[in-house]
């Protein structure tokens, strides 16, 4: 056995069995546990147990400093579980190694001590509302999390979601419930593992394991993990729309429902900034966007935008996008194509050969992607796998018209431009869809773990606040 | 004799699913290789994509080499017509004059593709999709008809009028208007109904009478029927042929064999008798169900699933009968544009080329699976795409070459 796909409370006893996983990466054995309904009723019943028994006698400065050895302990290159994950890892996530290696420390330096804080102080005030009534502007206030936080992943995530799910839980002393996506269960249950070896009781308010969502097999241990639920505790959906419409049709009336749906982000580029001294870091800058995660994350651009009229044609910034791209699949190559992602690409690559003959696009084949200058600026359907599509304007504004049909899901937007400029398409964007995160190039895939996430504060939805009115 | 004497050869034919498989698939390759050659020497733009494929008339020698033909996507179709459709007279093959209508896709989302057609070309295309039906569906000149749809003149689509024009083309101009009916009539308001009494009247007359509508218009009525405790008993060899799956009407979708249940229940049609037909939007056909449910590839059709991967190349890969790829479709019927295509389907071939059908006709047969799905990521998993079983029939738009007269 490589590994481990679940995080089960100590004393609850449950069958194990064995699944394979296999890529170019490699071939490991993950150890699965047998879902089933009494399992879940466990594990339930235990982590609440623990959450009232430790959590929730645990002082926040505690949790977070346990969260952060955790973290710390993961980020050492010879930490056993830091080490099973890099081997591990690539199989179950299909991310090349390099690029696993890269989000590893990306995670373990996101959840660290101060970035916690930041968290807490952003979300709360002051994170000791959470041990207990404090002064606060109402006279005395007390914040309590969810009893229980039930977080559901679809597939396809970025792995670092999942164990979002569960230290956001911790950090609220909210017991968590996880069913991590069944494509990829080691991770969360890594993470689960490296908090145990710093403190094992702690832990105990951690369960997590996968089965096939929707599968009539598991109706019953659904029927619980759902429908079961109560006014105190909450459920969580990062998935596609079709996940988030199956499991909120199953959740009670009573608890909360929470669901973050796909998303997507796109840059725009003013023509001031494509001048020959900008356009190679700019281009750089970029490509970490969109190679980050193989463009797969809910920040990654799909499209770039750029105004024509500057020293450097849309058209060439392409080829400049794709030098840099090819130097990024160098250093971080890009993982496993699924058969799906490869027909796509290969369809998608195949119009645009096409397109490229009777003059209507410009592509280019870097290492491990496909950027295509599309001259008519045809809106096409992402395909991620670090597949972008670049168009011009003539002036940046028309951007905001292309992006009407599917602005809805539009997340992240990195804007390279004046200071005003990027103020004034800050104004505006933010009226616009779900933009929730505005930002320059090169920091579309990095942010702070207070960054608010898809336009909501990390804990809305789970805090219940408590004034003492003497 | 020149490849469209070839393909007329086949189309003519008195069955052209009971050929001997030799024969057919002989008349298949000379006819292949005389359309590649064709769209090779006359399309600048095809010449252009087929030599980055390194592919040339004199490679396609055998059989085999037919899956070495370059495909288009029809996402390029799409993306042309949707954005730039001058643009689509660069990917024709024959003289602008010459062509005097275009076919427009449609489906419940996106934008429509148009495909340019000349006359022979759409002639072809009747005479294929009406040898489909009479040899499939063991229709005579007396039998009747009853669409499930509204009348021609209150619908564009090619599911209504292509099959009104093959019906047309098996039993004659004159005896279509005698003997085929519609069931959705659309009232001033716009809105459609069924008028089941027009239905009951034509079940009434004796005889027998084939069904033909999408999916979701047969549980509608037969729902309608089995609510009114009206049930029919169709004659014995009536047919119920249905295409267009089940679009903008995804709430109501069921089972096929749900459906089929409905069907027996609501018409008293046997299950052998309910024909699904597979719509290839952008070779303007459709692949009917023998009786034994399976779907079959006419002899101036080749048909494959092909394998899956990002080398541009490796599309030339087929796979073994029953195993599932990205479906390709080749016709050399059509003279205006490249009908060499994939659409991202995917599918099965369920009876090889050199084999029969448990009904006893030649194969190829196929098996549509799905749309291939989305790559991993929370990323925007898909915009909507447009679906295109459904073909527009649009011939207000008249052109002469390029120059449109209406």
């Amino acid at each position: 056995m490589d590994s481990r796909g679940y995080f089960i409370p100590a004393g609850i006893g449950f069958k194990k069995e064995n699944t394979f996983f296999r890529n170019k990466y490699g071939e490991v054995e993950i150890e699965v546990c047998s879902a089933n309904r009494q399992l879940v009723e466990e594990c339930i019943r235990k982590i609440i147990l623990a959450r009232e028994n430790c959590l929730l006698r645990t002082s926040i400065k505690k949790i977070v400093q346990i969260i952060d050895k955790a973290s710390s302990n993961l980020s050492d290159e010879k930490y056993s579980l830091r080490k099973e994950a890099e081997d591990v890892l690539p199989v179950t996530t299909g991310l090349s190694p390099q690029m696993l290696s890269l989000g590893m420390d990306a995670l373990t330096t996101t959840f660290r001590k101060e970035n916690m804080l930041n968290m807490l102080y952003s979300e709360l005030g002051d994170p000791k509302y959470l041990d207990g009534f404090r002064k606060s502007k109402a006279g005395e206030s007390k914040a309590l999390g969810k009893e229980l936080i039930v977080n559901v992943f679809g597939s396809g995530g970025v792995p670092g979601l999942q164990v979002m799910g569960i230290v956001n839980a911790l950090l609220m002393k909210s017991a968590v419930f996880s069913k991590p996506d069944s494509g990829e269960p080691v991770l969360p249950s890594i993470y689960a593992r490296a908090i145990a070896d710093v403190d094992p009781r702690l832990a105990d308010a951690i369960a997590l394991f996968p089965w096939k969502g929707g599968d009539p097999e598991f109706a019953d241990l659904e029927a619980c993990v759902f429908s079961e639920r109560k006014e105190n505790e909450a459920v969580v959906v990062f998935g596609s729309d079709e996940t988030i419409r199956n499991v909120k049709k199953k959740v009670s009336p009573e608890c909360a429902f929470i669901a973050y749906p796909p998303r997507t982000g796109l840059i725009m580029v003013a023509k001031e900034k494509l001048t020959k001294n900008n356009a190679k870091n700019l281009a750089e800058r970029m490509a970490w966007d969109i190679c980050m995660y193989d463009q797969k994350a809910c920040f990654s651009p799909q499209y770039v935008y750029l105004e024509e009229g500057g020293k450097v044609s849309p058209e060439e910034f392409a080829g400049i996008l794709s030098k840099e791209m090819d130097r990024m699949g160098e250093k971080f190559p890009v993982g496993e194509l699924t058969d799906i992602a490869k027909t796509r690409i290969n369809e998608r690559r195949r119009t645009y050969e096409l397109q490229e003959i009777i003059g209507s696009a410009k592509i280019f084949n870097p290492k491990g992607g496909l950027v295509i200058f599309e001259r008519n600026r045809a809106l096409e359907t992402p395909i991620t796998y670090r597949t972008i599509h670049v168009m011009s304007v003539n002036i940046l504004s028309e951007v905001l018209g292309l992006i009407k049909p599917f602005e809805k899901h539009v997340q992240t937007v990195g804007i390279e431009a004046g200071e005003e400029e990027f103020r004034e398409f800050s104004d505006i964007l933010s009226l616009r869809g779900d933009v929730s995160r505005i930002t320059t190039p090169g920091n579309m895939y990095r942010f702070p773990p207070s960054a608010h996430h898809d336009g909501r504060k990390n804990f809305d939805g789970f805090i219940k606040w408590v004034d003492r009115i003497a | 004799m020149s490849y469209l004497e070839t393909c007329d050869t086949m189309l003519n034919h008195p069955n052209p699913f009971n050929m001997d498989i030799e024969e057919a698939n002989a008349l298949r390759l000379a006819a292949i290789q005389g359309s590649f050659e064709h769209h090779y020497k006359n399309n600048a733009v095809y010449r252009a994509f087929c030599d980055k494929f390194g592919v040339k008339p004199d490679d396609i020698r055998t059989f085999d080499d037919i899956t070495k033909i370059a495909l288009i996507t029809s996402d390029f179709f799409k993306q042309v017509s949707a954005y730039k459709e001058e643009d689509l007279f660069k990917i024709i093959s024959i003289p602008p004059e010459k062509i005097v209508t275009y076919f427009t896709t449609s489906g419940t989302t996106g934008k429509p593709s148009k495909y340019p057609f000349d006359r022979n070309s759409l002639a072809r295309l009747n005479k294929s999709n009406a040898q489909i039906l009479k040899c499939l569906a063991d229709i005579s000149v007396d039998d009747k008809f009853m669409f499930l749809t509204p009348d021609l003149k209150h619908t564009v689509t090619g599911l209504v009028h292509g099959m009104y024009q093959s019906i047309e083309t098996c039993i004659g101009k004159e005896r279509a208007q005698e003997q085929v009916r519609f069931a959705q009539k659309i009232d001033d308001g716009g809105e459609a109904h069924y008028q089941l009494d027009d239905l009951l009247n034509i079940m009434a007359g004796g005889g027998i009478v084939h069904l033909f509508g999408p999916p979701f218009a047969y549980k509608d009525i037969a729902e309608m029927l089995l609510k009114s405790r009206q049930i029919i008993k169709m004659a014995e060899k009536s047919k119920a042929f249905m295409s267009g799956g089940w679009k903008g009407r995804q709430d109501a979708m069921i089972t096929p064999k749900e459906l089929g249940q409905l069907i027996n229940g609501a018409f008293g049609i046997e299950e052998r008798n309910i024909r699904d037909g597979l719509g290839l939007t952008d070779v303007f056909s459709w692949l009917l169900e023998c009786e034994k449910k399976r779907k079959h590839v006419p002899p101036w059709m080749h048909v494959s699933a092909r394998k899956e991967s990002d080398s541009l190349k490796d599309l030339e890969k087929t796979m073994p009968k029953n195993q599932e790829g990205i479906m390709a479709f080749l016709t050399p019927i059509i003279e205006s544009y490249p009908a060499f295509l994939t659409t991202g389907d995917l599918g099965a071939l369920t009876t090889d080329f050199d084999a029969k059908c448990e009904c006893g006709r030649i194969g190829p047969t196929v098996e549509y699976r799905r749309r291939s799905g989305d790559p991993r990521g929370c990323a925007l998993e898909e915009l909507k795409k447009m679906q295109t079983s459904a073909f527009v029939f649009v011939e207000k738009e008249r052109y002469e070459g390029h120059v449109k007269t209406t």
